[in-house]
């Protein structure tokens, strides 16, 4: 059985070879797209701003997947990057927001009380509201443990934080999310 | 473990998030699955499968957490951390347009290559460059050498002047200072000595010096021109 790690390391290979670079890019974007997409979408909220840093995620893979020491696994590499573009564009956006009287996590929701099919009293768009109001860390650490249950040693790779604080922040979330849905929402 | 599963079903039939606020309807299948939890917890292979079966299952945590409260300590708090109950499902409620992920490597790549790009020149761009870059060298050469040679004559005639009326200071001053004491001489030797000296310079001979310089300075800048 051909497993993720080394189905990984044999595109690796490819990428390296002129003649199969693109193929294997190809295969590496379709193997990771969807996940990347969602992280992102998470994260940024809107498809247009998603597509955008998910475009820029993989065009960063492009260029630096060359030098990639294979130390961690391709699909933490790509969510590391994923999350730096991601908190780079809200970065942006926060300075944006900071011209404007809205809290920046105002913004975020009226992003997505403006998505085609949020319902205000469907939990799932609940949830999304109340993950608003989490600091930007918590945000995704919980993003990634609960929708993509990544293990929190991945995790660790990912955002380069020890599995204790990961843990911390994690309960923390939850205890705000709580706290949003059954007072707030 | 089929009892297991119809019991799960009886849980997520129920119209999802209405059972949790519903506890009397459930409480049986908690009573029911505690024991069997205590039994294949202690398993230790198979605990996670069954905790995220549970999280996924159990629309909000409030009513999970009292169950989880009855296991054992260390246990039970492992599992609140882990596996808090928050909405049935894990899915993002929002939409991705159609056929964006068929698209999406093709534009990607399209982009990527652009970025990598390197950049080929046929004999005529070639020569053209080569050309471009020795007529920037030469014009380079020729601006410098001119300004190298200005500054060069510039130079030289300040120096002149510079000689020509120190020179000039310094005898008047000598003559001047003929028959005075050398104690009462300003002496010539020395930096501060020096300074001593320019600071006495009447203004006449500085507004002399300059002038001299400007009307110089034209004069050769219009034999350069």
């Amino acid at each position: 059985m051909i497993t993720s790690a080394h189905s990984d390391t044999a595109l690796i290979s490819l990428f390296r070879k002129p003649e199969s670079r693109e193929k294997a890019f190809t295969e590496i974007m379709k193997m990771y797209q969807e996940k990347l997409y969602w992280h992102i979408r998470r994260m940024v909220i809107t498809h247009e701003a998603t597509d955008d840093v998910l475009q820029n995620t993989f065009i960063k893979a492009w260029k630096g997947l060359d030098n990639f020491k294979e130390q961690s696994s391709l699909y933490t590499w790509l969510y590391r990057i994923a999350t730096n573009e991601s908190l780079t564009y809200l970065e942006q956006e926060k300075k944006n927001a900071a011209q404007t009287f809205d809290s920046f996590a105002t913004v975020l929701e009226n992003k997505i009380k403006s998505e085609n099919n949020y319902s205000a009293e469907q939990i799932e768009w609940k949830l999304q509201l109340a993950l608003q109001q989490l600091p930007e860390k918590q945000r995704i650490v919980f993003n990634l443990r609960y929708y993509d249950e990544m293990k929190y040693e991945e995790m660790s790779s990912v955002l380069d934080t020890s599995v204790g604080a990961l843990k911390a922040s994690y309960h923390h979330a939850v205890k705000k999310i709580e706290d949003y849905l059954l007072n707030r929402s | 473990m089929e009892t297991e599963n119809s019991l799960y079903n009886l849980l997520i039939k129920p119209n999802g998030i209405k059972v949790a606020f519903e506890p009397p309807q459930v409480s049986s299948y908690f009573e029911n699955l505690h024991e069997k939890v205590i039994q294949r917890i202690e398993n230790e292979d198979i605990k996670d499968d069954l905790w995220q079966q549970i999280s996924k299952e159990v629309p909000y945590r409030l009513l999970a957490e009292d169950y989880f409260k009855t296991l054992p300590g260390v246990i039970a708090e492992t599992v609140i951390d882990e596996h808090t109950i928050l909405p049935a499902t894990n899915q993002w409620p929002a939409k991705v347009p159609e056929s964006y992920f068929e698209t999406l490597p093709q534009q990607v790549l399209e982009k990527a290559r652009g970025k990598g790009r390197v950049v080929k020149f046929t004999i005529f761009k070639k020569l053209t460059v080569a050309a471009a870059v020795l007529i920037a060298v030469v014009t380079g050469w020729v601006v410098y050498t001119n300004y190298n040679q200005a500054s060069i004559k510039g130079y030289n005639i300040v120096k002149k002047e510079m000689k020509n009326i120190s020179g000039a200071y310094i005898d008047s001053y000598v003559a001047e200072t003929e028959g005075v004491s050398p104690s009462e001489k300003i002496p010539l030797t020395g930096h501060n000595d020096f300074k001593k000296l320019m600071q006495s310079v009447p203004d006449n001979v500085i507004d002399n010096f300059l002038e001299t310089v400007d009307k110089n300075s034209a004069e050769e800048q219009e034999e350069i021109l």
